[in-house]
């Protein structure tokens, strides 16, 4: 390798001065440059298309449940309030999937047999989780408190969809950090009377009367929503 | 260090400086502030510095950028409810339960805050008269320990044949308790001959009630006690003094006049929290010019001495002097010690004349590493000056009681040499670490021997290795127990989580031996309703909630005159001797594996992960010794000197003439946070010699050991500066931290010596709602 290295080496030329030459493997160069090229310029769009799709952003995210719980019989047909089963709502972050003995105060005598049902029994009888899967995941470095929006104005369907048309949950909105600013900027848009928070069906004209505009803007004085600086500030939510 | 203080511009400016080095502004100082970031030291051994570790991290980040996250799949979450919801608590909301916390045989009431059913931050109990709503760092820092992945995590058995090489094999419980079970059974029916127990002392109620049945189901066998840090001097003087053992009450917020010989009432003892509180109650008045002023007589530097009016820094022995020359001047005994020197007679004429003064309202404290003698005189002195009347209550000391009727660790040395033992239980502790050296425990079974030592333990540590059996405690956090503080307060811990690694109680273990079930809940509760007959299901649930028994302190006595021996003459002067003080982060050894302790600066010295033998610096300059220079310490010991290596800390106002090492340092199997940290006293302990060796030689070596020091970080000029004036205040002028005046000022106006400057407002907090098991409280579980 050596001898080899030493018999490439470009000779000096006589009259002492030296002159830069390639080497023989920079030919390989412009091939190599034309690839990287075309790798970058497919890489970026498709990166950005990739970031931005439903498909990243979860969407319409369904997954299957241990059970094939159908929010739509009980919120939807059975007029069941929300809090009735995530009683923690308005008082905790969390917003408390029930202990299996929620289930159980009717199921014990409603669909008691049913084969559906029996991951709730057998939870019940030997103490043992049921595990739901996580329908909407914030990452952890986002501290989400559902009591504060709650109490604040927001109803559910806010965020979650009309939970009550729903079979089985899917995610209905991105919960991408430009959708929550887009509500933390304009907050107007989106409030409700605090009486009104798990209704469904919330339509502000037919109901209250007058323009979401309108009304919301009413509610943010007097639901005393903090400033623009404050509700878009990095600790808000990163803390 | 030499005598440059007046050149120097960072000790003129305010006439404060933080360090020898600053006062001397030596010239590693200046070199150290010019480096970027001084105290990092970020070139390694294979030459990578800052910056190159920034670039690779950096590159590495883009890299994994560009092509991991991007392949990553958002993680599938489960959320798995409760099947039965706990009545009280809510997913995410954190909850408080009133615990306690034992150390050295004195337990101080906490509130334990638990999240889902994890325990995650320690604070005092606000009711607690041993805490008062504080707690220290030994307490704050045992939620770590808790989650310890060295704790020890299953029971292990060593074969006693296979040597120290072996690995232990892992057993599970039934076998432990098949074993175990069947000698108990074997052993009750000899009414316990051959079983021997070493425990740790403990003030627990259930514990004392379980040894004493213990005691009366099996005669035979031997129950021992030992802690490096005994006490046993205290138990003697008050002994002699009285013919009983006393616990002395100080109540420091009444005393005008405190005067602390070689006791570190604010730094170590076991009622810290509150003494400092009580302290500090009695200068709070500083503006009325009424303030208590604290005497501090000492060999080291404790934290009480950093916080003195008028302190005298002597070697040990010559602390008994200065309390036997007190006790001539009041006629108490009959020889003046003749050593005395100048500047020790200026000091105690000062201190016995304000004792004089506040005739009644005074107090005087010895520290357990002075002997009896000296303890007695100190009883005596605060009889003669009418102290007990208001600044000091006495009540029966109740750890004495165990040590009266078990042997010490010699005894049980002797015992194991002569093959009578057969079973030999070890509660806790760590014998084998922090035992003496001249009482070596053989827990070998060896050829022929019938014994078998079990280890009931956190950590798999030192005495566990030479034990056949290595069995898990459970953390204070896991199980039930109780305890009494200083004061005497009925005080009880309730687990706030299962044993993370199956580990079982001490009083549950006790129980086992004597053939009764574990649970720890039955247990404490049957002492609570023997200790309060009249208690009902509700005083539980009260006491329970509140982690105490309101008003169950100890009875107070009223001992009468103590008695004095009138020939006592406490005027020996020897060589250079050694104190081996209690370390704050490590205490004897048993938190070596907490990295938030090791990682805490020492609140003198700003030492952190490392010990350092304290010496004075006119004896440092007299030997010839720099900072961090290692040392050899040889004392007499057997037929030829024992010797130990440390690396030498030069602490301004450290006692001439002594050296201070705290111990708890040099685990061999510490864990790997904490094995080989810092340097051991081992062959120097002997059981003669628990606090203090006399003789002992200091030796250089040759050899460097770096120090990490905190002290000096954070002076670099450009930055600190500004903070800097603020803090301290221009000379003369009060600064946010430093306020000073003239007497005559303050005299005129009291408000003077705070200039502008205003102290932080504390705002008080409310007080923490508690996790509550009554029906009528609705609500009251609730965390604010």
């Amino acid at each position: 390798m050596d001898r080899e290295d030493q018999g490439d080496r470009p000779d000096t030329p006589e009259d002492g001065a030296s002159w830069f030459r390639f080497p023989p493997w920079a030919n390989y160069l412009v091939p190599a440059g034309v690839l990287l090229a075309i790798g970058v310029l497919t890489y970026i769009p498709l990166l950005l298309s990739l970031a931005l799709s439903p498909v990243t952003t979860d969407v319409g995210y369904q997954p299957k449940q241990p059970v094939p719980f159908s929010h739509k019989v009980h919120a939807g047909d059975l007029k069941i309030d929300c809090r009735y089963c995530h009683s923690t709502v308005e008082q905790t972050a969390f917003a408390a999937v029930p202990p299996t003995q929620t289930c159980m105060n009717c199921h014990a005598a409603i669909k008691a047999e049913s084969p559906l049902l029996e991951p709730v029994r057998s939870s019940y009888t030997d103490g043992t989780a049921v595990a739901w899967v996580k329908v909407h995941d914030l990452p952890d470095f986002v501290y989400f408190n559902h009591s504060a929006h709650i109490n604040q104005g927001i109803g559910c369907a806010t965020c979650h969809g009309r939970i009550d048309q729903m079979e089985e949950v899917w995610q209905s909105q991105p919960v991408s950090m430009g959708w929550c600013l887009n509500c933390h900027r304009a907050p107007e848009q989106h409030l409700r009377p605090r009486d009104q928070i798990t209704r469904m069906d919330w339509d502000p004209l037919a109901m209250a009367g007058r323009a979401q505009s309108e009304l919301g803007s009413a509610l943010k004085t007097s639901l005393h929503i903090q400033s623009m600086e404050t509700m878009t500030s990095c600790t808000t939510c990163h803390r | 260090m030499s005598q440059v203080a007046a050149e120097n511009d960072a000790a003129d400016r305010s006439g404060w400086w933080r360090g020898l080095e600053e006062l001397a502004s030596a010239p590693e100082v200046k070199a150290w502030l010019e480096k970027e970031y001084p105290g990092v030291a970020w070139r390694g051994r294979d030459g990578t510095d800052r910056r190159d570790f920034l670039r690779l991290m950096a590159a590495s980040l883009a890299l994994g950028g560009f092509t991991l996250t991007g392949c990553r799949r958002w993680p599938r979450e489960e959320i798995r409810p409760h099947a039965a919801q706990p009545e009280g608590t809510a997913p995410g909301v954190p909850l408080h339960y009133a615990t306690m916390f034992e150390l050295d045989g004195v337990a101080t009431g906490l509130l334990a805050k638990s999240y889902d059913g994890r325990p995650v931050k320690i604070e005092g109990n606000p009711l607690h008269p041993g805490s008062l709503g504080a707690a220290d760092a030994l307490m704050q820092a045992s939620v770590l320990e808790l989650y310890d992945p060295e704790r020890s995590r299953a029971v292990l058995w060593r074969d006693p044949a296979g040597g120290p090489a072996l690995q232990p094999s892992e057993k599970s419980w039934p076998e432990f308790d098949l074993f175990f079970g069947a000698r108990c059974r074997k052993l009750r029916e000899r009414q316990g001959a051959g079983l021997a127990v070493l425990a740790q002392p403990s003030g627990s109620p259930t514990w004392q009630r379980l040894r004493e049945e213990f005691q009366v189901s099996l005669p035979k066998a031997c129950w021992f006690e030992y802690q490096p840090f005994t006490h046993s001097s205290e138990y003697e003087g008050s002994r002699s003094a009285w013919g009983r053992v006393l616990r002395p009450q100080y109540r420091l917020d009444k005393a005008s006049v405190i005067a602390a010989f070689d006791a570190d009432p604010l730094g170590t003892h076991p009622a810290r929290l509150r003494l400092a509180r009580d302290w500090a109650a009695g200068r709070h008045n500083v503006d009325q010019g009424t303030c208590n002023r604290l005497y501090v007589v000492e060999p080291g530097f404790t934290i009480t001495g950093s916080v003195a009016d008028c302190r005298l820094a002597v070697a040990p022995s010559a602390v008994a002097r200065c309390v036997g020359w007190l006790a001539a001047r009041w006629g108490l005994i009959d020889g003046v010690p003749a050593s005395i020197t100048a500047r020790e007679h200026q000091f105690l004429e000062r201190l016995a004349n304000d004792l004089e003064a506040a005739r009644g309202a005074g107090v005087v404290l010895a520290g357990p590493a002075q002997s009896a003698e000296v303890h007695q005189l100190v009883h005596a002195i605060n009889h003669r000056l009418g102290n007990p009347a208001t600044t000091i209550g006495y009540s029966e000391e109740p750890l004495a009681a165990a040590s009266g009727n078990s042997g010490s660790i010699t005894g049980l040395s002797r015992l194991l040499e002569g093959n009578v033992v057969t079973t030999l239980v070890v509660v806790g502790g760590n014998p084998v670490f922090d035992g003496p050296a001249d009482a070596p425990l053989r827990l070998g079974a060896g050829a022929g021997r019938e014994f078998a030592a079990i280890h009931l333990s956190l950590h798999d540590n030192e005495t566990s290795h030479e034990c056949e059996w290595s069995v898990p405690a459970a953390h204070f956090l896991e199980c039930w127990g109780d305890g009494r503080g200083w004061d005497g307060t009925h005080t009880l811990q309730q687990p706030l989580i299962q044993p993370l690694f199956g580990g079982r109680s001490q009083i549950g273990f006790l129980a086992g031996i004597l053939g009764r079930g574990p649970d720890g809940r039955d247990l404490v509760r049957t002492t609570f309703n023997r200790l309060f007959p009249a208690a009902q299901d509700a005083d539980w649930d009260k006491a329970l909630h509140d982690g105490l028994v309101a008003d169950s302190q100890f009875a107070q006595v009223d001992p009468g005159a103590p008695k004095v021996n009138r020939a006592v003459l406490l005027d020996e002067t020897g060589g250079r001797e050694l104190r081996l003080a209690i370390d704050h982060k490590v205490h004897d050894g048993r938190f070596a594996n907490n990295a938030w302790l090791q990682e805490l600066p020492d609140p003198l010295t700003k030492l952190a992960w490392d010990n350092a033998v304290m010496i004075s610096p006119a004896d440092a300059g007299a030997l010839g010794l720099q900072q961090g220079q290692v040392v050899r310490l040889s004392a007499a010991g057997g037929e030829s000197r024992v010797l130990v290596e440390a690396a030498v800390y030069i602490l301004p106002g450290h006692a001439d003439g002594c050296v201070t090492l705290p111990a708890g340092y040099g685990r061999k199997l510490g864990g790997h946070v904490g094995a080989g940290v810092g340097f051991g006293c081992g062959p120097l302990r002997t059981t003669a010699n628990p606090w203090t060796v006399a003789d002992v030689i200091v030796e250089k070596t040759g050899r460097h050991y770096p120090l990490a020091i905190t002290q000096m970080h954070h002076i670099a000029p450009s930055i600190a500066d500004v903070a800097l004036d603020r803090r301290l205040g221009k000379k003369g002028e009060p600064g946010l931290l430093v306020h000073e005046a003239l007497f005559s000022e303050f005299q005129h106006d009291s408000h003077a010596v705070h200039g502008h400057a205003r102290m932080p407002c504390i705002r008080r907090r409310s007080l923490t709602r508690l996790w509550c098991p009554r029906h009528d409280t609705a609500g009251a579980w609730r965390s604010t």
